[in-house]
């Protein structure tokens, strides 16, 4: 067993090299496939990131009537923090909302002054809602607006957030099948474009695979190797397909940097973060891939 | 040795190849088998390698019936007979050593033996000294030199030459027939397709003539007459 197969790699490693150029056409196809395929988890981890960063800023806000003791308001919230779609909430007390609010206009005299006429604390306790989903706001404005709730309720900042909320959900949904589409289409034409390559490479080698038979070789002796070649084919462009893509990401990081940063979000980041996920399965797929087309297109020349 | 017991081969309903060819070859004989193009030659070696199926009669060689031989068996088959082609049919890629040392990696053979048996086909067919040579730096004469080391490596009791001079002068040519008697006399049965009339006249051998599929004659030491 230990010898076939170091005889089949001694026989992949002496055609990948004294076939050197089409070796590297062969690869070179298998890089741009796998670019292509990168270049668009990169889009679809930009776009995730973007629409995931939108909706976590989305919430509602409600502002409880000045009388309400604050047990009332600890019990509210209680009930709220239990609902299955909420993901937290946030109390924000008068006092404190007051003093953020003197923060951020401490430089407007003019608000300053106002703020200084009116004697006692014009603003209200605080929660601040988030979902889990955007799906789930319209659930928990259903719970919000319930006449108990009213009653302790002065007002409430979703009727805009509603719109924003539906806006985001609709948005999201259609990056997500746009992505889902486009994912799809990529993922046919990468294989389509390898298959090729490999048809292609053992094309040229189906004199070799005749003569090979004369001479009594068996099947599974002939396409060993040509098997072991095209494992070969993937590690290298799934190798080379990596530096480039680092490059390119070492390259392009100052343009998308300012855009990508207000997300919190850097791609290079994003590829060592998930680099064995990503790369992994890239090398899994493309020597399937690889090894499946070349057992086919080998089979071909097989037939008695 | 050699058996063909009414042997037809059709390519298609109203194309045949063979018409109820019946042939008895015996062991370490030299036969030539000549014929017109479209006689039928190419097809018995063929039939001889299992690159094509026969479409009725028998074929059987040292006992063993290869008409409805088994894709699987049909490598131990080639094992068993060397065959020389017209074109050579070398592996461009690889040295001389390695095109020879091929045929035995593709049974399974050690490198200790391989390195021990190469060595000694190339001094028979004197490229000891090219056999890190690739098949496109090599003469005619010397490629198909190549090719019968490669035939012989597995010391088969049945040599098929398919045109083996068909590419080559006067000079290569007879350097091959040469080898080719000294290999029958070794006790190599030797089966010769060819249309060349000056080497059927050099060996003086038995002589099968073909003619549209059929065995028109075989005399035991014949010379080129069609």
């Amino acid at each position: 067993m230990s010898h076939s197969f170091f005889r089949a790699l001694k026989f992949a490693l002496q055609d990948f090299w004294r076939n050197f150029w089409l070796s590297i056409v062969t690869i070179t196809v298998l890089v741009l496939a796998l670019l292509s395929v990168n270049i668009l988890i990169s889009l679809n981890a930009i776009s995730a990131t973007v629409v995931s960063t939108i909706k976590d800023k989305v919430d509602v806000s409600v502002f409880f009537k000045a009388e309400i003791p604050q047990a009332t308001v600890d019990n509210f919230q209680e009930k709220i923090r239990q609902l299955p779609e909420v993901k937290e909430t946030i109390f924000i007390a008068k006092d404190q909302a007051l003093q953020s609010f003197r923060e951020k206009h401490k430089d407007d005299p003019a608000i300053m002054d106002a703020l200084a006429e009116v004697e006692k604390n014009p603003l209200l306790d605080a929660l601040i809602i988030k979902a889990k989903n955007t799906d789930d706001y319209k659930k928990i404005l259903t719970v919000l607006s319930l006449s108990e709730n009213q009653d302790i309720i002065k007002y409430q900042n979703y009727t805009d957030h509603e719109r924003i909320i539906n806006r985001v959900a609709n948005i999201s949904d259609k990056v997500t099948k746009f992505s889902l589409v486009l994912t799809i289409i990529f993922a046919v034409i990468a294989i389509l474009i390898v298959f090729n390559a490999i048809r292609v490479t053992i094309y040229t080698h189906r004199e070799e695979i005749a003569v090979m038979r004369l001479v009594g070789a068996s099947n599974s002796f002939i396409r060993a190797p040509y098997i072991v070649e095209s494992f070969l084919y993937s590690i290298f462009a799934v190798l080379i397909a990596i530096v480039i893509l680092y490059g390119i990401f070492s390259a392009a990081g100052p343009y998308l940097g300012d855009f990508l940063e207000t997300y919190n979000f850097s791609l290079i980041d994003y590829y060592q973060d998930n680099f064995f996920m990503i790369f992994c399965s890239q090398l899994a797929a493309v020597v399937a891939l690889n090894v499946i087309s070349s057992g086919i297109a080998v089979g071909k020349y097989l037939k008695t | 040795m050699i058996k063909f017991r009414n042997v037809t081969k059709f390519y298609s309903p109203d194309i045949y190849a063979l018409k109820g060819v019946n042939l008895r070859i015996k062991p370490g004989e030299f036969v030539s088998i000549i014929g017109q193009s479209g006689s039928g030659k190419t097809t018995i070696v063929k039939l001889l390698t299992a690159e094509e199926r026969l479409t009725s009669g028998s074929v059987q060689i040292s006992g063993w019936d290869i008409s409805d031989i088994h894709h699987r068996e049909v490598p131990i088959l080639r094992r068993q007979i060397g065959v020389i082609f017209q074109d050579y049919k070398l592996l461009p890629q690889k040295t001389v050593f390695e095109n020879i040392a091929f045929a035995l990696e593709a049974c399974g053979a050690a490198y200790k033996k391989i390195n021990k048996i190469v060595p000694q086909i190339l001094k028979v067919v004197n490229l000891a000294s090219k056999y890190d040579k690739y098949p496109r730096q090599l003469s005619g004469g010397e490629q198909q030199r190549v090719g019968i080391a490669r035939s012989l490596i597995h010391r088969p009791k049945i040599l098929v030459a398919d045109e083996p001079t068909g590419n080559l002068d006067l000079n290569n040519t007879r350097e091959i027939v040469d080898l080719l008697r000294k290999i029958n006399e070794l006790g190599t049965t030797v089966l010769l397709v060819t249309h060349d009339r000056e080497v059927v006249n050099l060996l003086k051998k038995r002589v099968i003539v073909l003619d549209r599929g059929q065995v028109v004659s075989d005399q035991p030491v014949g010379r080129y007459v069609i």
